[in-house]
């Protein structure tokens, strides 16, 4: 009796503690495939292509704010308002900026989110299987393209930075800056390897918002102009500047690279004047399709507190007064403002008194003046710009032909509202030093745009050029020092946190 | 892992062939009250090590069958259990004492009880007594202040809000440092779902000795709910209150004379004091039923709540429903069967970040109350809202905002668990417990004016998601006493599977504004879906000994085999002991009992999210890629780390009770060690990388303190009944290790905020955790210095003329400790509670971001900035120069002194119709003494789960001073 009771209770037991066992007998690995989406996905074209707008994605984000031109606000063109939130502008307006200069760390970590999707993209190049070969090639010739554009602004911003090129980002977080010939020579290296995969025009693309062979042969100009100047100095990179352009500036109508004839339409966000020719590369802006795609570092910004505007973004007063009067005024600078039925004038303006970029504000009946995120295009080179780079490098290499003095004359021409290909005498200029003749036409042509602290420092004529600050402006004179050694921001203090191997 | 199932076989068959054979007599006698020598009906008698035991009559009387030599254990609620060796007599009367402490109490401590006497680890038990006296429907807030070492923190004023739970303090710098809650078995429940008039008893295991037996998820100390069943005759019982709530102060803020006055604008109608239109009273309603009692072989405990609170900030609500039945069943006399069922039904509205914020958005909510450009009327002369003000830059009007708001979250619980338990043999039982734990979440939102730096159309978007764990639980218990050995095994196997799936909808801005349910006009809309799964498996033994209630010895071991880690990092084993000495009438009365007490365990945290060791893809990174249509975009994901395994905390304990006076105090001591090694850590990457962090096990962190608990009936008369509590823990911690090569984490537990110098909280080798970091502010540059323009902000500088940074304060307490008190006399009753912590900083963000221009912030409007630096009165207030909101300026002491709670009761003596009537009043945080310049020390930013820093107020929503009446009714 009591031997079956106890044969019973096993039976029960077994049965209770067994159940569970082999209702749950199935292993205990995961398997991400079930709700995730792994990176072996990345084995198409279409995925290349996802991972390419992605690519993007992070590249517009980086671009949106002003801050990723905020070392620029050096230049003599473009200050900021006295007090507000603007420190860091200030500081950069100063020449007074450090690793704790507010907001700086948006010039500096956005391009490196790019930099990692890159990375990936160049790495499972080998993986894509079947497609087309053309597209795959320019997909990956893009991600060469847009690592390159990113270490060019990194370098030109902080100097010496790290160079990481690889996906393996545990092994690498130990790594110190690299030399600024080494980022350089792998900038170099990436934009002949964008040129070699990019098409000589990307289909299916109304502009050059995606860029194509011209465009990465163009980015090679301005590296060697850069490479020529300071801080490496390599006076030889003249020559390969202007034959750079020169192959770009031969084969325009190939890539659909030309001047527009009114530069009034490029701050337009008229669907017809956003996708232009002018644009060698650049961003069109698509804010109704979502606020992530959209321009914040125009528009509202550009405007005084008086009209709503966040004051940000303003035109220096010496500099203003200096611009040569004409059509190109007109269509860089915004005097007056429309405000609740009256017109103020920018001498009147008291949150504060600036002429303002017609660059940055745009145009009022298409963007109001507390519109902080607008469509307007981010021109990261305009033909105008390449036009004037072959002149001044044509110059500096000691040539002097006259596709050079001409790629300056028809930026001069359509400056006047005249036909860009006709000759005028009144406004073509033919003899002088074509060099500096071109990086003065630079200097009015490109103002506002974020060219001018480049022009200033790789010529190292920073402080010639802050001599002739207004004692009117409201942020104050120049408190740091206006020589080379300190035309480099600082790596951000957040970063050097993370990363004490980089702190010098 | 085949080898233990088979060893516990061979385990049950040696008990199994235990038999037992005696000479049986039947005993009989009457149990009597010793305060008044009447009969006392009820006592359980059992014949000890068996379950043979029967409950004496009305009379007192009672009659059982026992041998010579058997123990027979007298046992009451209330009162003192006596045991009685059975001897040639067949009549054995007994006298009951009264019990101050429940010392003979059963007390759950995970997959079984033993008596509270018996306890070898710390464990802090919590009954509904404790906290009757109190009207709260939080069960968080029925724990606060009742355990030493046990430290919950409201930092949050919201309705519906997260609470904080430490015990011993914070192990883990980024895994959840919540403790892990167990309700009636069922591991993994939320507290906030609870009803708290259905709980009869909460155990708080603290020392690893105790928490061991939950292995991997015990290593924050565990929380065990019981909740009540039916006993006795039928009882109704309603309990119902009313509250209202406001907030403690406002703060000091230009009015809009001054702001106007100082930056030379108009005040526009006589402008806006935001405080006033933000801060309203908050009522609560909250009615309790529950009908409870036994019949024959049926227990039955049915309840039901309905709650309904809103909170001190505009268009804020929380509402709760539930239904409870606790089923008991006696099968047959062997076989029982329990079924609890707990359905739960929350709304919550406008609760942000689960109360850890005001807004979304630091552009409204607390902030822009304080903030926003005080000039401006709420309506212009149209009636329509003034949405944004040229004086306040980025800021939106925070009125606006949140009237034109509707966050809902509606959560639907159902906790169902059945507990089947089988006496195998005399000495042998299998329990089996069956649970499931369904939660789903449907959040809505409209957005009528969002926040942001841009004015936007309204936008809409909602979330959906079903959370499911079912569990299987297999103890096997085994019971047995020879002479004055006492053996006790326990044996178990555990499954739990988890399963969350979901999918949200966002429409992005609506085309025409309506409302939610109208999401298709949106304009961009985008959706996506998540889904996770994972899986433990648990095998757990443990050895319970005691020789004569004098010498106790406990050991245990569980393994853990996780699906989250990858295998061979999958199984852990965390083993413990313990070791106590009773020593019992060492002088007599005077000191009734001592019970010296040392542990050791290991427990581990397997806190990383399912999937984290595989690298995944992003999606959601969409691009125009040809200008005018978007392209699908991906991009990679965090780092995962394949090598993850898990975090353990190895824990010391010494400790001894002692209960002397005749009974009538009882003191508790701790002392611990806790070393967590194996850290779970984000580790941040460097943003030259992308960015981010990668999880790692890196480092180790120390934790050591003291606790104390003293229990006391100061006086006990027909009249006069006087009890208080004191209880106070001590805890220090120190980063003893962080990854090769590295001495210093900085992090930003609160994400990147404009104008601070980076990161804001250090994690430093060999020092505490929850380090403020930042600049040392030292007032204003005056003419003539050099430097900085007269009037700049000045902080100090490093030897290279740049800002120094480094630690600046601590967040978290060092001194906490609570002072409970009950009064009774006669029909009256008193209660209070008095709360406090000490040693601790606190970065009032909220005040930076007012002080001074920066962020989105572009004029000041805090009260001290009327004193500001001016070329006249140059003070140390600065009028420009940079902000950095992590400096020393924006650091105050957070210490504090709160009456928590403070209550009067008034029980009607023989009420007609009902069985008792009971009326009270109280009040919660009718006071704090605190030096604190923000509105309340404790609110903040802070998830409750982090680790790694605290007390950080950055808009955080303020706790409220509130009233309330009620009344409790019994049938």
């Amino acid at each position: 009796m009591k031997t079956n009771k106890i044969i019973g209770s096993l039976r029960i037991l077994t049965v209770l503690f067994l159940a569970p066992i082999v209702f749950n007998s199935c292993t205990l690995d995961e398997n991400p495939t079930e709700g995730r989406l792994v990176p072996e996905a990345l084995n198409s074209q279409d995925a290349l292509e996802a991972a390419t707008a992605g690519m993007y994605h992070q590249f517009t984000l980086s671009m949106q704010w002003a801050h990723y031109w905020m070392r620029s606000f050096g230049g003599d063109d473009i200050t900021t308002h006295s007090g507000k939130n603007k420190q860091g502008f200030r500081d950069a307006d100063q020449m007074k900026m450090s690793s704790l200069t507010s907001g700086i760390a948006l010039a500096y970590n956005g391009p490196y989110k790019t930099i990692k999707e890159a990375n990936n993209i160049i790495s499972v190049r080998e993986n894509i299987m079947g497609g087309n070969q053309e597209k795959i090639d320019a997909m990956i010739g893009e991600a060469y393209f847009l690592r390159a554009f990113c270490y060019f602004h990194l370098t030109r911003t902080f100097g010496k930075v790290p160079l990481l090129t690889s996906t393996d980002i545990p092994g690498n977080t130990d790594i110190k800056r690299s030399e600024i010939l080494e980022i350089y020579k792998q900038i170099e290296r990436d934009f002949l390897m964008a040129e070699s995969l990019l098409p000589v025009k990307y289909l299916g693309t109304p502009a050059a918002i995606r860029p194509n062979s011209g465009s990465a042969r163009a980015f090679l100009a301005k590296l060697y102009m850069h490479w020529a100047g300071w801080p490496l100095k390599d006076n030889s990179k003249y020559a390969m500047a202007a034959s750079s352009a020169k192959t770009v500036i031969d084969n325009a109508t190939s890539h659909g690279f030309a001047l527009v004839p009114d530069m009034g339409t490029l701050w337009s966000v008229k669907d017809e004047n956003r996708f232009n020719s002018e644009m060698v590369f650049g961003l069109a802006h698509n804010q109704p399709l979502n606020n992530a795609y959209s321009n914040r570092h125009t528009g509202r910004v550009g405007y005084p507190g008086d009209v709503q505007g966040w004051a940000e973004v303003f035109a220096e007063i010496g500099f203003f007064n200096d611009f040569p009067e004409g059509p190109r005024k007109d269509n860089t600078f915004r005097t007056e403002v429309v405000f609740k039925n009256e017109t103020i004038q920018w001498e009147d303006f008291k949150d504060e008194k600036h002429p303002l970029f017609l660059k940055v504000t745009g145009y009022q009946d298409e963007i109001k003046t507390n519109n902080s995120i607008t469509s307007m295009n981010t021109y990261s080179m305009r033909y105008a710009d390449l036009l004037l780079y072959y002149a001044e490098a044509e110059g500096r290499s000691g040539g002097n032909s006259a596709d050079a003095w001409e790629a300056l004359n028809k930026v001069r021409r359509r400056a006047n509202n005249l036909p860009i290909d006709t000759p005028d005498v009144l406004v073509d200029v033919t003899n002088g030093d074509l060099a500096e003749l071109a990086y003065t036409e630079r200097k009015w042509e490109l103002a506002g745009e974020y060219k001018r602290w480049d022009d200033l420092t790789r010529l190292e004529r920073v402080a010639e050029a802050l001599a002739n600050r207004s004692p009117e402006e409201l942020v104050g004179p120049i408190i740091g020092d206006q020589s080379p050694s300190n035309y480099f921001a600082e790596i951000p203090e957040s970063e050097l946190s993370k990363a004490p191997q980089l702190r010098e | 892992m085949k080898r233990i199932i088979n060893g516990l076989f061979v385990f049950a068959l040696l008990l199994l062939s235990q038999s037992i054979t005696a000479q049986e007599k039947t005993i009989s006698g009457k149990v009597t009250d010793a305060s008044n020598g009447f009969a006392l009906p009820g006592v359980n008698i059992l014949v000890q090590g068996t379950t043979n035991g029967v409950q004496n009559d009305f009379d007192g009387n009672y009659s059982i069958d026992a041998k010579e030599g058997d123990k027979l254990v007298f046992s009451y609620i209330g009162m003192k259990s006596q045991t009685i060796t059975v001897g040639a007599l067949n009549i054995i009367n007994v006298s009951m004492v009264e019990d101050a402490f429940q010392l003979d109490e059963l007390v759950v401590v995970g997959y079984g009880a033993t008596k509270k006497s018996d306890l070898t680890g710390a464990v802090a038990s919590v009954s509904a007594k404790d906290f009757e006296k109190q009207p709260v429907f939080r069960v968080e807030d029925a724990l606060q202040g009742r355990a030493s070492g046990v430290q919950v923190s409201k930092n949050s004023g919201a309705p519906g809000s997260e609470i904080k739970i430490r015990i011993r303090g914070a192990n883990s710098i980024n895994g959840n440092n919540q403790p892990l809650v167990v309700i009636d078995g069922v591991i993994g429940a939320d507290l906030r779902a609870i009803n708290t008039n259905d709980i009869s008893s909460m155990e708080i295991l603290k020392d690893a000795s105790a928490t061991a037996i939950y292995g991997s998820r015990g290593a924050n100390g565990v929380i065990l709910v019981s909740t009540k069943r039916g006993s006795g005759e039928p009882s109704i019982n309603i309990d119902a209150f009313s509250s209202i709530s406001e907030i403690t102060n406002k703060l000091d803020v230009l009015s809009p004379e001054e702001f106007g006055a100082i930056n030379n604008l108009p005040v526009i109608d006589g402008g806006t004091n935001y405080q006033k239109e933000y801060f309203k009273t908050g009522i609560t309603e909250n009615v309790q039923v529950a009908i409870s009692g036994k019949k024959e072989n049926i227990g039955y405990f049915i309840s039901g709540n309905l709650l309904d609170q809103s909170g001190v900030a505009i268009n804020s609500n929380y509402r709760r429903y539930s239904l409870r039945t606790n089923l008991d069943t006696q099968l047959s006399d062997k076989l029982s069967v329990g079924l609890n069922l707990y359905g739960s039904s929350e709304e919550t509205l406008n609760l942000v970040a689960g109360g850890r914020s005001s807004s979304p958005d630091d552009r409204a909510g607390i902030i822009a109350v304080l903030g926003w450009d005080p000039t401006l009327p709420l309506k212009d002369i149209d009636g329509n809202y003034n949405l944004i003000s040229s004086n306040g830059s980025g800021l939106i009007n925070p009125i606006a905002e949140r009237l034109e708001s509707q966050a809902n979250g509606t959560i639907n619980s159902v906790n169902a668990n059945v507990n089947l338990s089988y006496d195998l043999t005399d000495n042998l039982n299998l329990t089996v417990i069956g649970g499931l734990l369904f939660t789903n979440s449907l959040y809505e939102t409209y957005r009528g004016v969002p926040p942001g730096t841009v004015l936007s159309s309204p936008t809409g978007g909602g979330s959906t998601n079903y959370n499911t764990t079912l569990q299987n639980s297999n103890i096997l218990t085994w019971n047995k006493s020879f002479n004055d050995h006492n053996l006790k095994a326990t044996a178990l196997f555990e499954i739990q599977n988890f399963v969350s799936k979901g999918f949200n909808a966002n429409a992005g801005e609506y085309s025409i504004p309506a409302n939610f349910y109208s999401l298709e006009l949106g304009t961009t809309p985008s959706v996506g879906a998540n889904f996770s799964k994972s899986k433990i498996h648990s095998y757990m033994g443990r050895a319970e000994y005691n020789f004569d209630q004098t010498l106790y010895l406990t050991g245990t071991l569980r393994a853990d085999i996780s699906s989250r880690f990858r295998p061979g990092n999958q199984t852990g084993y965390f083993p413990s002991g313990s070791v106590a000495y009773q020593f019992r009438n060492l002088l007599g009365d005077r000191l009734e009992r001592l019970k010296l007490r040392a542990g050791y365990g290991e427990v581990g945290n397997q806190a990383i999210a399912p999937y984290s060791t595989y690298n995944t893809l992003l999606t959601g990174q969409n691009y125009p890629l040809d200008g005018s249509s978007e392209t699908r975009g991906v991009i990679l994901g965090n780092i995962a780390n394949p090598d993850l395994t898990w975090e353990t905390t190895k824990q010391t304990n010494f400790g001894f009770d002692a209960t002397f006076m005749n009974g009538r105090i009882n003191f508790s001591a701790n002392k611990y060690w806790k070393n967590t090694t194996d850290l779970l850590l984000e580790v941040p990457l460097p943003d030259f990388t992308g960015g981010s962090s990668i999880l790692s096990n890196v480092g180790e962190v120390f934790n050591g303190g003291w606790e104390f608990n003293l229990e006391s009936v100061i006086a006990s008369n027909d009249t006069f009944d006087w009890t208080a509590n004191f209880n106070y823990s001590y805890n220090q911690s120190e980063v003893k290790a962080l990854a090769d090569g590295q001495d210093e984490i900085l992090v930003s537990p609160l994400g990147n905020i404009s104008n601070t110098t980076g990161a804001y909280v250090s994690i430093e080798k060999g020092q505490p955790l929850g380090q403020l970091y930042g600049a040392t502010f030292l007032g204003t540059y005056k003419t003539g210095d050099t430097g900085g323009n007269p009037g700049d902000a000045r902080y100090e500088l490093n030897e290279e003329g740049n800002i120094a940074l480094g630690v600046i304060g601590n967040g978290v307490p060092d001194h906490n400790w609570a002072l409970n008190n009950t009064f009774t006399l006669g029909s009256f009753d008193l209660n209070f509670l008095l709360r406090g912590a000490h040693g601790f900083d606190v970065f009032n963000f909220t005040r930076a971001k007012i002080s001074m221009a920066g962020g989105v912030q572009s004029l000041a409007t805090y009260g001290e900035y009327r004193n500001r630096w001016t070329a006249q009165n140059e003070t140390d207030i600065p009028a420009s120069g940079d902000l950095f909101v992590n400096s020393t300026r924006f650091l105050e002491k957070g210490d504090f002194v709160k009456l928590s709670n403070i209550a009067l009761g008034y029980n009607m003596p023989d009420p007609k119709f009902f069985k008792s009537i009971r009326i009270y009043a109280s009040a919660q945080n009718l006071f704090t003494l605190t030096g604190y310049e923000g509105y309340d020390p404790e609110a903040s930013s802070i998830s409750a789960s982090s680790g790694s820093a605290s007390s950080i107020d950055y808009g955080a929503n303020p706790n409220s001073r509130t009233y309330t009446v009620g009344v409790k009714l019994g049938f």
